[in-house]
């Protein structure tokens, strides 16, 4: 057999002779393990178990002074873990003379390099660097012909009008190179949309085709409309007699003015639907406008209208509050 | 250097069937060769791990073919960002700088 040409001594190897060359003296294996003076064998155990999960290299890859903390830790174990050692420790017969353990080279010595690809698992396959999902990313269109490689993708955050995205607009817009460029906004354009401007990004290396500018729409709030997906939303106030008579008001949409019959009876909160009247769809068509009802008294109030509603209100109570 | 399964059970105090579960279970891998299975320097380093996760950690089967698992992605991410690492500082320096900046956080 050729034990003996085994580099690699597993720790707790009851074989293993103390060396009685002693070339550092130990910290108390007490204190490493942080366990007190009279700890029987199980406490020690516990403690040691925990620090070994804390300070395991090998599930720690990124964290170089584990190593360090880990060994303190299994050499103080070790050397309690021996009930005759203990004892003698324990009675001050011996001090904590760690004897020097053959190199240990940990998983994580081989597992980042290549030997440990053997170890890779299979049903991710992971041969192929290209394959990891958060660096695919990064090749995407990239893998031509290395000498003319693809210039960098810009990207950058454009504020548009609110009419401009329901609409749909042209506008005419400076790079940060200086460049100007007409940018088309399509109709119906969200918030946070990303348009793609073919070639306007960076200069490719080595007279390859440049890359592309991402712009990401930010769309201005409009100060009467809200977007309800296809659907915009207004606030129309109307006058008393509006809302008790009926009437017929102009209201402001995003596609222009149109005439709205107000019904008679009407309260603050009606809803009423303008047709085909709301932000432009791809196809051609829009959404709906709604207009929310505010009834507004007049301000500063009206001397007749006080009266009125003196003589009107004792013979007609209603409730409005539950 | 290569080991055989009759040094690596007794270095590692572990019974060979244990062993040969854990093959069995693919947690190792040795070559098979004509003289038998033979374990390299990463298959003992392994098998260290294995029998510090069971023994020292009290990690069960079912749950140790988790943690190989997770720890073999973590592994294998580790590779590829080394290799990404060392394809990195191969760049020319104005592009490490671009993409120093680019890794640095928001308002840092």
């Amino acid at each position: 057999m050729f034990v003996d040409n085994i580099t690699l001594r597993y720790r707790s190897d009851p074989r293993r002779e103390p060396t009685a060359r002693s070339d550092f003296l130990m910290r108390d294996p007490y204190d490493i393990l942080g366990v007190a003076k009279d700890a029987d064998i199980k406490e020690i155990k516990k403690a040691y178990r925990k620090l070994a999960r804390q300070h395991h290299p090998d599930l720690h890859p990124g964290d170089r002074a584990s190593e360090d903390r880990f060994k303190e830790v299994s050499s103080a174990y070790d050397f309690l873990s021996d009930p005759d050692r203990k004892a003698k420790y324990d009675r001050g017969e011996i001090d904590a003379a760690g004897s020097p353990k053959a190199q240990r080279r940990f998983y994580r010595d081989f597992a980042e390099a290549a030997g440990g690809e053997r170890y890779a698992d299979p049903s991710a396959s992971f041969h192929a660097f290209e394959d990891i999902d958060i660096l695919s990313e990064m090749f995407r269109g990239a893998r031509r012909d290395r000498r003319h490689q693809r210039g960098a993708d810009l990207s950058e955050r454009i504020e548009v009008d609110f009419l401009d995205a329901v609409n749909g607009a042209e506008r005419e817009l400076v790079l940060p190179t200086g460049k100007h460029v007409k940018m088309r906004i399509p109709a119906g354009a969200v918030d946070g949309q990303v348009m793609r401007l073919k070639g306007q990004g960076l200069p490719g290396p080595g007279g390859g085709s440049s890359g592309d500018l991402l712009l990401e729409l930010s769309i201005r709030p409009h100060p009467k409309f809200t977007r309800a997906g296809n659907d915009i939303v207004s606030e129309l106030p109307i006058t008393l007699s509006e809302a008790v008579l009926g009437g017929r008001v102009e209201v402001a949409t995003v596609d222009g003015s149109v005439n709205l019959t107000i019904p008679k009876g009407s309260n603050t909160g009606t809803r009423l639907r303008v047709r085909g009247k709301g932000a432009l769809l791809a196809d051609g068509h829009r959404g709906d406008h709604y207009v929310t009802l505010k009834v507004v008294l007049p301000n500063p109030p009206d001397d007749d209208l006080v009266r009125l509603v003196e003589g009107w209100a004792p013979s007609h109570p209603y409730r409005v509050r539950d | 250097m290569t080991t055989t399964v009759e040094q690596i059970t007794r270095v590692y105090r572990i019974e060979r069937v244990e062993l040969e579960s854990w093959i069995a279970h693919r947690w190792i891998r040795p070559a098979e060769t004509a003289q038998g299975l033979v374990f390299d320097e990463v298959d003992e380093a392994r098998i260290a791990l294995i029998h510090e996760l069971r023994e020292d950690l009290k990690v069960d089967d079912e749950a140790l073919d988790l943690v190989l698992s997770l720890l073999d992605q973590l592994y294998a991410t580790r590779r590829v960002l080394r290799t990404l690492t060392q394809a990195v500082s191969g760049l020319p320096e104005p592009v490490r700088a671009q993409i120093r900046d680019r890794l640095r956080p928001e308002g840092g």
